[in-house]
């Protein structure tokens, strides 16, 4: 699966590595260049963890990440309204089929998922969960259980 | 009315003074302490420092008893998620964000967030109006913004001037709503209404066809 992350701090470049190391096309986004260190770089030089530098909340910055044929999109910067300006902003205007938002105020997790985006607190059980749900990259991304976009109706 | 105010800059402060004179009940808060205490010495206790969009802080806001949130922070993820927090969680019945970047105008409109104010359509705007030449206005967008009203003036010289309404051939859709005089006369136009050189002219018309109306009604002859 095209898969998008948006925030390369320790949430974002565990889930890089695990998904990359399911074969999935991983594309990582990140405002700040230094924090691009923490992906692992061989994985990054082989080309398997695509990097962009950029503001994620730009919608240049999506496109240039790929998010127009992009499967799943998670945002998991440190700011949880910027997780969930970037989640609806991809739902809006990309109909990106997936998208997941991280957050630490679990009232926010609420009212976000009442915006029909799917939000998740805490790394390592986010970590776990979404690659529970994720099939390896060479099945076709309908086997995929993320965040059913249009069947909440929410937006 | 109680009214809370999210951002206390150069909008959220002059707002909540004009609020407060005019009777209404206001409380401003502000993720930067600089800025909070700055209007808490002008206004005093009806601001703090604190995050909108976090429950605690609305909360204490008194966001429960708002008729009205209002969303003016630098920061468009901010205004966003704060309105859906206050109409969410605290059932506040109105809100009003600005959306400073002009492409998350239409994520804010769709997020449910009651007036969304697209700051760089506002300042475009204005320049614009400023201009020598007759530029298009985009005063109003309505409908979703599917149609917009405009407002453009007819050159001297102007390939419609002296013809009657009627015999327009405008885009598709496209209404002239009132027509202004250079001595500022009003009218609303009917079919056999003739055109005047520096005539302003209101419009509706649908976005996508904006231009052409422009185009149409600024021709040189």
């Amino acid at each position: 699966m095209k898969v998008i992350i948006v925030g390369s701090g320790s949430r974002g470049s565990a889930l890089a590595r695990a998904l990359a190391d399911k074969d999935h096309e991983v594309t990582v986004v990140e405002i700040d260049h230094s924090r691009l260190s923490t992906l692992p770089p061989a994985r990054v030089q082989s080309g398997d963890i695509r990097t962009i530098t950029g503001d994620g909340t730009r919608a240049a910055v999506l496109e240039d990440a790929g998010i127009d044929t992009a499967d799943i999109l998670f945002c998991l910067t440190g700011r949880d309204s910027v997780n969930g300006l970037i989640t609806q902003k991809a739902r809006v205007l990309y109909k990106t089929r997936s998208v997941v938002a991280g957050v630490k105020d679990p009232r926010m997790k609420q009212v976000l998922e009442s915006h029909g985006i799917v939000a998740v607190d805490g790394a390592a059980a986010m970590t776990e969960r979404l690659l529970s749900s994720i099939p390896s990259g060479r099945q076709e991304p309908e086997a995929a259980a993320m965040g059913p976009a249009e069947e909440s109706g929410a937006l | 009315m109680y009214v809370v105010i999210m951002g206390a800059g150069t909008v959220g402060g002059p707002l909540a003074s004009s609020l407060v004179a005019a009777g209404h009940e206001v409380f401003v808060v502000d993720r930067d302490p600089a800025r909070a205490a700055d209007l808490q010495a002008r206004l005093g206790s009806v601001a703090s420092e604190g995050d909108g969009t976090s429950f605690e802080v609305l909360t204490e806001a008194g966001a429960g008893r708002a008729a009205l949130f209002i969303a003016v922070t630098g920061s468009d993820a901010d205004n966003l998620v704060g309105c859906e927090m206050a109409k969410g969680l605290f059932n506040v019945p109105r809100t009003i964000a600005v959306a400073h970047s002009p492409e998350n105008t239409v994520v804010f409109e769709r997020s449910g967030i009651d007036v969304v104010v697209s700051s760089a359509d506002l300042v475009l705007s204005h320049i614009a109006g400023a201009l020598p030449a007759h530029p298009l206005l985009r005063l109003m967008p309505v409908l979703g913004r599917s149609q917009v009203v405009v407002g453009l003036k007819i050159p001297a010289g102007g390939s419609v001037v002296s013809q009657p309404v009627g015999d327009l051939s405008l885009p598709y859709g496209a209404r002239l709503i009132l027509i202004i005089s250079s001595e500022g006369r009003t009218e609303v136009p009917g079919g056999d209404t003739i055109l005047e050189a520096e005539d302003e002219i209101i419009a509706l018309v649908p976005s996508e066809s904006a231009e052409a109306l422009w185009e149409t009604l600024s021709e040189l002859r």
